[in-house]
């Protein structure tokens, strides 16, 4: 027996109790599709069978009525069901883009290819609208969205918490600095702040 | 809204129908301790009752009439009275997560029926005026006391186990406790640190615990248990 809604209200459930996302469910996607196709056909096939012509007007058997409604009523609510699914999973997309600006490499196997994808494409729009109008939406830094305005200076200390370092990074000066997994350095925000936000560094707290 | 996964669960709540005539093939909709027989198996007999979800209960009882609806008891008379007289210790969460939700909706549904149609249909006539008491008793319940306790819990409570209170919100209140809880850590956290600090964004801080709490190893008997469910009919 068809159950009525029951996949793809699973596939918000499993949203709900995901911190971030759960990997992108492509059988239950597909599962619900067939049970689209299995209520158009059990629609179609009621609708043949209940048809009378009663002086000369077509006309629908009273009885069958309401299960036609279920039907139609269930195609509606896996509709919204599924693109509800899918539209929450790419606003989380285009907020990761903000957060980090890259999908964390652990996160990447939650996503489809096409979300991959579909990120690639954000971030491109977003760098060209940002250069095309010479602001900055994304900067942690008196950003227009995740900053909280100016800071007092410039320079911050970090300590390195990635396992195994978090490599070598060129400063804006020229200089570089190798960043092994427990040393504390002294560099400026704007050279750190992205690997603060993906958690290779931590701001040493009580710092200047 | 139609996007909004709050507003899809909220219409999962299930309501008691009754079928007002025989309905073809809605056999299966009668209830598991169900003892009536009718003619034919496959029928739902006029008369018979049924727990549809509200997302279907909208179009087969109150868009199209054929099916009766009954509120809820947590909606029902003497559940209302007991919230007029005060009712800021009720465990909403209980009765209903999404307790003003489906409140609201019954009743803006409830409401868009016409009634000007051939004959009176007393049901509806009851059920309207029904609807129309639960709409002010929400309303009131929603910016009474309860709304004042959540206000003082969610802004003064931040090192304090909150779970006695928020275990009895409904989802509405719920949202409010965590928008005020943090908003009132923001504020500390600038009194604190101004804007010196910059945070380890919350998704990779969500997703590597999430990460380190999967390592442990989950029992056979639990994941034996999870196979074990009834077949559900409505999602």
């Amino acid at each position: 027996m068809d159950a009525y809604a029951a996949t793809s209200l699973e596939l918000l459930r499993s949203l709900n109790r995901s911190d971030w996302l759960p990997p992108y469910d492509e059988n239950a996607v597909e599962t619900v599709f067939k049970e689209q196709r299995t209520h158009v056909a059990e629609f179609k096939a009621l609708y043949e069978a209940g048809r009378r012509e009663v002086d000369g007007v077509e006309e629908i058997e009273e009885g069958i009525k309401p299960i036609m409604s279920l039907h139609i009523s269930t195609l509606h609510r896996n509709k919204r069901c599924l693109l509800a699914y899918q539209n929450h999973r790419t606003s989380k997309l285009r907020d990761l883009r903000f957060e980090t600006s890259v999908i964390p490499p652990h996160l990447k196997k939650q996503l489809s290819k096409q979300e991959i994808e579909y990120f690639k494409e954000y971030d491109s729009l977003l760098e060209s609208y940002q250069r095309s109008v010479g602001v900055s939406l994304t900067s942690f830094v008196g950003g227009l969205t995740g900053g909280d305005g100016c800071p007092s200076t410039n320079m911050i200390e970090v300590r390195v918490t990635k396992k195994g370092g978090a490599g070598e990074i060129v400063t804006d000066d020229g200089g570089t600095v190798d960043l092994k997994e427990g040393t504390t350095h002294f560099l400026k925000r704007g050279d750190v702040e992205r690997m603060i936000r993906m958690g290779e560094v931590e701001q040493v707290r009580g710092g200047v | 809204m139609y996007f909004d996964i709050d507003d899809i669960l909220t219409e999962t709540a299930n309501i008691t129908c009754i079928a007002r005539n025989d309905c073809a093939s809605l056999a299966f909709l009668r209830p598991y301790n169900s003892t009536s027989t009718t003619v034919s198996s496959n029928v739902l007999a006029e008369g018979e009752k049924c727990e549809l979800p509200l997302w279907a209960c909208i179009s087969l009882a109150l868009e199209s009439r054929f099916f009766d609806m009954q509120l809820p008891k947590h909606y029902g008379d003497s559940f209302r009275k007991k919230l007029d007289g005060g009712g800021e210790n009720f465990n909403l969460r209980i009765k209903s997560l999404y307790y003003y939700e489906v409140g609201e909706l019954l009743c803006s549904r409830i409401k868009r029926i016409p009634t000007s149609r051939r004959g009176t249909d007393n049901r509806l006539v009851l059920i309207k005026k029904e609807a129309e008491i639960l709409r002010e008793v929400l309303k009131k319940t929603f910016v009474g006391e309860r709304f004042r306790k959540n206000l003082d819990w969610s802004l003064n409570s931040s090192d304090e186990d909150v779970t006695a209170h928020t275990s009895k919100l409904a989802h509405a209140e719920k949202e409010l406790f965590d928008i005020g809880a943090r908003s009132s850590y923001a504020l500390e956290s600038w009194k604190n640190h101004g804007s010196r600090r910059i945070e380890i964004s919350s998704i990779v801080k969500a997703s590597n615990d999430f990460i380190a709490s999967n390592k442990r190893v989950v029992s056979p008997e639990a994941a034996a248990d999870s196979d074990n469910k009834r077949p559900r009919v409505f999602g």
